[in-house]
């Protein structure tokens, strides 16, 4: 949609330095300006909310992305007691199985944010945008992250030096995907919630009428 | 580098509303593609480039242009704030709540 004004294509809409100030009274020039300030603000708000949707359509692929990658980690924790005992009698060192597991999470991991940062069209970055770390839910959710997220290693560890099964390399692989699927889910909901946010109050766009 | 609670100072540069709106989606996402950008404006490109190397000839953003995908001839622009940008965008955002505030005040 191109919504686009001349005013606009010049840049000189509110304040610009050839489009002279509101006339009239100070106090009604003073109304003007905080309307325009509100006006500035509130589009600012707009703007932020539309771009964050990218965020919210690209969620589930992110959290299978994320998920497809921590199961792989856990995968390589519970192939870390299976190396050490070499259960699996391999005629070369065991240790290459776990270095392999954790490259290509590590590469899956870089895939996933690359081709993400292209869905959205916003480049990969570490932190997310200021106004979700200041954020007290998202904060929360993410110290839970950060919590749950030593839980499936250990599991994986343990289960890992008790059985060699095939099964249990699956089961703990699934957990370790889940816990962490789930709490990037819980992440990016809290993230598109405060990014959709206003941080000023709608315009009253109600004519007072004095009456009553 | 960018303080917590920059001193209000207007800026007449940036605040024509496609600009005020472009340094504002860059301070919240950091670098962003250029259609992204024009998409979410709502302007054309030629709107859309004008103000950007207005924001660029005063130093307030950095535009880099790299290669297509799978090599292909033409170039991907991305746009981000420079320091000095994002200290002139958000010394304006406190100049506006300022405004608002002591309006608010009154």
């Amino acid at each position: 949609m191109q919504s686009d004004t001349a005013d606009e294509a010049h840049g000189s809409h509110w304040h610009g330095g050839d489009v002279p100030r509101a006339h009239g009274t100070p106090a009604a020039r003073d109304g003007h300006d905080m309307s325009e300030a509100l006006q500035a603000l509130a589009s600012l708000d707009t703007d932020r909310s539309k771009l964050a949707s990218s965020y919210d359509r690209t969620r589930p692929t992110t959290v299978i992305w994320v998920a497809m990658v921590y199961g792989l980690l856990t995968l390589t924790y519970w192939m870390i007691p299976q190396a050490y005992l070499n259960r699996f009698h391999l005629p070369w060192n065991p240790a290459w199985i776990v270095f392999a597991l954790l490259a290509v999470s590590v590469l899956l991991a870089c895939v996933a944010m690359t081709l993400t940062a292209h869905a959205q069209g916003i480049a990969v970055r570490w932190m997310p945008p200021a106004p979700v770390t200041a954020d007290r839910r998202y904060r929360i959710v993410l110290a839970a992250h950060f919590a749950v997220n030593f839980i499936p290693p250990i599991l994986a560890l343990v289960v890992g030096y008790v059985t060699d099964a095939w099964w249990s390399a699956l089961a703990v692989a699934a957990f370790g995907a889940a816990i962490n699927g789930l709490a990037t889910y819980w992440e990016l909901d809290a993230m598109v919630r405060t990014l959709k946010r206003r941080t000023i109050p709608q315009q009253d766009t109600e004519a007072p009428h004095g009456i009553g | 580098m960018a303080s917590d609670s920059p001193e209000p100072v207007f800026n007449e540069v940036i605040h024509a509303p496609v600009r005020l709106r472009i340094c504002g989606l860059l301070d919240t996402y950091g670098t962003v593609r250029f259609d992204v950008l024009r998409d979410t404006l709502g302007v054309s490109d030629a709107t859309c480039s004008k103000h950007l190397k207005t924001l660029a000839d005063h130093d307030y953003i950095r535009l880099d242009k790299k290669a297509g995908d799978g090599g292909k001839a033409y170039k991907v622009t991305w746009v981000r704030l420079t320091s000095e940008g994002k200290a002139a965008f958000q010394s304006h955002v406190a100049a506006l709540r300022q405004i608002v505030a002591g309006q608010a005040a009154g």
